[in-house]
């Protein structure tokens, strides 16, 4: 443990202790017609101060893994990301960047995801994977053991999460955890093996400090990639919460799944629990 | 003093034009619309040759293509002006001759006739349906070059600076690729460069099929160059100078002429000039070439041009047309747009007909799914209009006997994940499969619907199975 985390953790409990557990909700949900207005509107109820420290390094990480377009649900929403980029800076943060290992050619993901565009305006610097970007790390999973990393996300004070819900063909589902897929290289091909271990192996390495989830539209069928507008529903809700698991489970109910393997697996772990208590501001 | 301002004009309007050409190289590409403009290909879009031979061979011609008539219109008036003031190749060779600083010939000139005969050669195989003249257009082998050798070797360059200097890292392609021939069009370009060490602009003379059709062009064009017989004391510099070999002092080759006026500026007693008229028949002097050389030329081509012939079942570029090969003129144009490296210039092993022309290489890349760059970049309509709709490269097939859950029962379905088909071609079905220790499981495996599979390839790329165990074929002809 690096001092700074250690003074955070002692800051952060000796706050929560004197302050109690209602100043600081564990998880806000918020419903509205305007993904960025909500994006907002969560991250304030959840604590401004909870999403960066003053002079932090910050690596937003949206699911920017497809060469759609916003309506198509295949990427998180580019509002929420602006707002969520927005707030980082609000709180005090040095830098932001925006960041994915897309599955399609980068450039086109980027932009035709419109996440580059909203980005830019909030001030992130969009950052684009390069190949001696990539360190080999060990993971220290319970699959996953050593695997090529991006160097950046080793490196940055923070991780925030800004995943979309989304239907997966194997998973089930794809949300937070799955989403840390985008900061690793090599053939990710190979975590499908054991994909529930591999994706909570990811989520206990890479420990995010914050997870945004985008529920505004979600992707219900023929994901992850989709394509069709008939598979997207429009659910307008986000979610901030620090936990994984509870994001998790909380993104997987809109698409039916209770519990998933994942999820048990990444409780058993004790990464977070499922069950959340949810502040709907 | 006229001449000399015309001379500094002709440099300038070189600069200007190989500039343009470099300009445009580098916006042909995804730049964050898929609706780029059809004039990125300007200069192919008014290649003459290059439109001819893809007219001549395949009987069809892009309605812009037609632009090239403005050269045709511009050639009968002026002459080879294009391979003075605007060929972007010509310039070059212009500047490594003067850079080269040649000055005596150490060798008696070959006959200006080779090119002629190339363009004999070249239009005879259109006449076959073979555009391969188009190997040799100059801005199409200097584009190639660009596209495949030169701009992927800069950003080597660049990304070893940048491990030094981590600064000039935000300059170096994100996403670069790797090109098949970048060898072949590297050592090409080099060597028509290096000719330059032989002679001045020795390709530009002796070689250019382009130039030789300009040439052919421009026998009676209006801008006439005269010596002035009372200044004139025979001196010969202005035909020393010459870089075209038009020789204004034995007798004007107005086709050889690149309107350079080199030797109107050099010469002692300022007796050349240039003015508009029109030709007297004893004024227009022949090409260097014999009647019986051409028809020889021409018959023989006829006979061995279809040794040449390449593999037409291959996987072409989406929206490619029945008759691509003979539509194609090979300009790369598509080949340095694709933001996916998908398409590549072919190898010599599918037929030197082929050679060059772009291909869908799904063992590098995969065609994205929303592209739509190649239709509005391919200057000749050889990859005709279409949406991600109406794709149809090829088709997967699923081989089981190395595919991970058929052959090993381990999870994967990574090619259906990734089928961009928003209703998916590849399909999961449940199948009961024996892993490796004997175990029986049931798990999902991957199955190609052929009607909607579009051939795109991505699932053969990101098939984590060694080889591969999904792949695309090209469509049979009769069905698939």
């Amino acid at each position: 443990m690096k001092r700074r985390e250690f003074f955070r953790l002692v800051a952060g409990s000796v706050a929560s202790l004197l302050l109690g557990e209602a100043r600081e909700p564990e998880a806000v949900e918020v419903e509205g017609g305007d993904p960025y207005e909500i994006t907002r509107r969560a991250l304030r109820a959840f604590g401004v101060k909870r999403v960066a420290s003053r002079g932090d390094v910050v690596l937003v990480k949206p699911n920017m893994g497809w060469d759609r377009r916003p309506e198509q649900a295949a990427d998180t929403n580019p509002l929420v990301v602006r707002a969520v980029v927005e707030t980082a800076y609000e709180a005090g943060a040095k830098r932001v960047m925006v960041f994915d290992n897309p599955c399609n050619p980068a450039k086109r993901t980027y932009y035709r995801s419109g996440i580059a565009r909203e980005a830019r305006k909030a001030g992130a610097e969009i950052v684009f994977l390069r190949e001696n970007h990539l360190v080999k790390k060990r993971i220290g999973g319970e699959f996953l053991k050593e695997w090529e990393v991006y160097r950046q996300a080793l490196e940055v004070d923070r991780i925030i999460d800004v995943p979309i819900v989304k239907h997966h063909s194997l998973a089930g589902a794809t949300i937070a955890m799955k989403n840390l897929m985008g900061l690793i290289g090599g053939r990710r091909g190979y975590l499908h093996r054991r994909i529930h271990t591999a994706v909570v192996d990811l989520a206990a390495f890479f420990k995010p400090s914050l997870y945004v989830v985008d529920a505004y539209r979600i992707l219900k069928a023929h994901g992850p990639v989709g394509g069709n507008l008939s598979d997207v529903a429009l659910m307008k809700r986000v979610l901030v919460t620090g936990d994984p698991v509870g994001a998790d489970a909380w993104g997987a109910e809109f698409l039916g799944l209770r519990n998933p393997p994942w999820v048990k697996i990444a409780g058993e772990r004790g990464l977070g629990k499922a069950k959340l208590k949810i502040l709907k501001a | 003093m006229k001449y000399r301002a015309l001379r500094w004009l002709r440099r300038f309007s070189q600069a200007v034009f190989f500039l343009l050409f470099i300009y445009l190289f580098l916006r042909t590409g995804f730049f964050g619309t898929d609706e780029v403009s059809p004039w990125l290909s300007l200069f192919f879009r008014s290649d003459l040759y290059a439109v001819a031979i893809s007219l001549l061979a395949s009987r069809t011609l892009a309605v812009l293509s037609l632009f090239s008539l403005a050269m045709l219109l511009f050639t009968l008036f002026l002459g080879r002006f294009f391979c003075g003031w605007v060929c972007p190749l010509g310039t070059l060779n212009a500047l490594f001759s003067w850079a080269f600083r040649v000055k005596k010939r150490r060798f008696r000139p070959p006959p200006l006739k080779y090119k002629y005969l190339l363009l004999v050669v070249f239009f005879a195989a259109a006449l076959y349906g073979m555009g391969i003249g188009t190997l040799l257009d100059p801005l199409g082998l200097l584009f190639r070059a660009m596209a495949t050798a030169i701009h992927p070797g800069a950003n080597l360059v660049l990304e070893g600076l940048a491990r030094i200097f981590p600064a000039l890292e935000s300059y170096t392609l994100v996403e670069p690729h790797f090109f098949y021939g970048a060898l072949g069009s590297g050592v090409l370009l080099l060597a028509i460069l290096l000719l330059n060490l032989v002679e001045e602009r020795f390709w530009c003379r002796y070689l250019c099929p382009y130039g030789a059709l300009l040439s052919l062009l421009s026998r009676s064009n209006l801008l006439r160059l005269r010596i002035d017989p009372e200044k004139c004391t025979k001196c010969g510099i202005c035909d020393a100078v010459c870089p075209a070999s038009a020789t204004p002092f034995l007798g004007w080759k107005a086709g050889e002429c690149y309107q350079c006026f080199r030797c109107h500026d050099l010469c002692p007693e300022k007796a050349i000039l240039s003015e508009f008229s029109t030709t007297s028949k004893a004024e227009a002097q022949g090409i260097d070439l014999r009647r019986r050389e051409v028809l020889l030329t021409a018959a023989s081509s006829l006979l061995a041009l279809p040794l040449v012939r390449g593999n037409r079942e291959v996987l072409r570029p989406p929206g490619a047309v029945q008759d691509f090969t003979s539509r194609c003129i090979r300009c790369g144009e598509c080949v340095k747009g694709c933001p996916t490296g998908v398409l590549q210039p072919m190898g010599l092993l599918y037929g030197l007909e082929n050679y060059s022309t772009p291909r869908l290489a799904t063992e590098l890349s995969y065609c994205e799914y929303d592209c739509l760059l190649c239709q509005y970049l391919c200057p000749t309509g050889a990859i005709g209009p279409f949406t991600p709709e109406t794709k149809k490269m090829g088709v997967a097939r699923v081989d089981r006997s190395i595919c991970l859950p058929f052959a090993y029962g381990e999870e994967c379905i990574v090619c259906e994940e990734h089928c961009p088909v928003p209703t998916k071609a590849i399909k999961l079905i449940e199948v009961e499969a024996i892993t490796p220790r004997g175990e029986k499981v049931r798990m999902k495996a991957p199955v190609v619907v052929d009607d909607l599979c579009i051939g795109c390839g991505i699932c053969e790329n990101k098939c984590p199975q060694s080889p591969r165990a999904i792949r695309v074929y090209p469509l049979r002809s009769s069905g698939s």
